[in-house]
């Protein structure tokens, strides 16, 4: 079994290799979740390009482990817990837990920047 | 798209809720000042930002006579979370004060060709639709809505007025339609 192992000096931005933005035109939120990606990805100073991937069918979201729109993975890692409630990939609406506990179609800004920090693995 | 238009008449219905009753339209109109309709459902992200506030609409307003009824028409088979047992619990536990229909055969949703939860249909003492749309313009943060549409459109029907945004795209998860 491969051990995961972290080095906490070093943070994901200085290793990120990969960011994937999926989403489904059936949920409004894609746009806006967008935009706050390319606020994190400019704020953290990453110079890699987003993998925009747009899901059309249900089909694709099997391979594509898609889990509900908008869904950001880094270094493939998603950047949320999936959802409970969703058995298995699908075309849906994802939620997100705001840090007031509220629901969101859109991820929260922190959870986005806390997955470009997360520590790097060695 | 929306099968009636701003003008036009309610399309009658009855299905259960999850208080054990049957709600029918016409009934709670002819009790009532307006009636609105809202379709929704548990699951949906945008439904769920917006039930707090349309709890409050419907506690707001029930003195003065507005009726609020919510139709969930998902198909329950794919989304469990839609059931009508999730339903009546999530009533319970979001202390929800309007009664919460279930259209099982996606009839009445289709009748009205609603396409999101939330929608929402809003018709006054007449039973003449005078508003359609989102329940308001943020559905990310309340405290940023600078158009709460649905109760301008209710203020303007109590108050015998006219209502400055008849009609606005309903934003929202798509209706989860059964395979026919």
């Amino acid at each position: 079994m491969l051990e995961k192992r972290y080095n906490a000096s070093e943070t994901m931005g200085s290793s990120i290799a990969k960011i994937e933005f999926l989403y489904w035109e059936g949920c409004p939120s894609h746009e806006r979740a967008l935009e706050l990606l390319r606020q994190v990805v400019a704020e953290e100073r990453v110079d890699i390009p987003i993998t925009i991937i747009r899901v059309d069918t249900e089909e694709e979201t099997v391979p594509l482990d898609f889990y509900g729109s908008p869904t950001i993975r880094v270094n493939g890692l998603d950047i949320d817990t999936l959802p409970g409630d969703l058995p298995q990939p699908g075309l849906a609406c994802r939620a997100y837990r705001r840090v007031d506990g509220r629901i969101s179609p859109l991820p929260p800004i922190e959870l986005i920047r806390a997955a470009f920090r997360r520590p790097a693995l060695v | 798209m929306a099968t009636i238009k701003h003008g036009d008449r309610l399309i009658d219905f009855t299905l259960p809720a999850t208080d054990g009753r049957e709600y029918n339209a016409q009934m709670l109109l002819g009790e009532g000042t307006a009636l609105v309709v809202v379709f929704t459902c548990n699951h949906c992200p945008y439904a769920q930002a917006w039930e707090g506030r349309i709890n409050a609409v419907a506690r707001d307003y029930a003195a003065r006579g507005v009726k609020l009824v919510a139709i969930n028409p998902n198909d329950a088979r794919k989304y469990p979370g839609d059931d009508f047992e999730a339903m009546a619990a999530r009533v319970q536990q979001n202390g929800l004060v309007f009664p919460y229909l279930r259209d099982t055969t996606q009839e009445v949703a289709r009748a009205y060709g609603a396409e999101r939860t939330p929608e929402v249909f809003v018709f006054d003492s007449s039973g003449t639709l005078r508003y359609h749309g989102a329940p308001d313009d943020n559905y990310e943060d309340e405290q940023a809505v600078a158009h709460p549409y649905l109760r301008q459109a209710l203020d303007a029907i109590l108050e015998n007025e006219t209502i400055a945004n008849v009609e606005t795209p309903a934003v929202g998860c798509t209706i989860k339609w059964m395979a026919s």
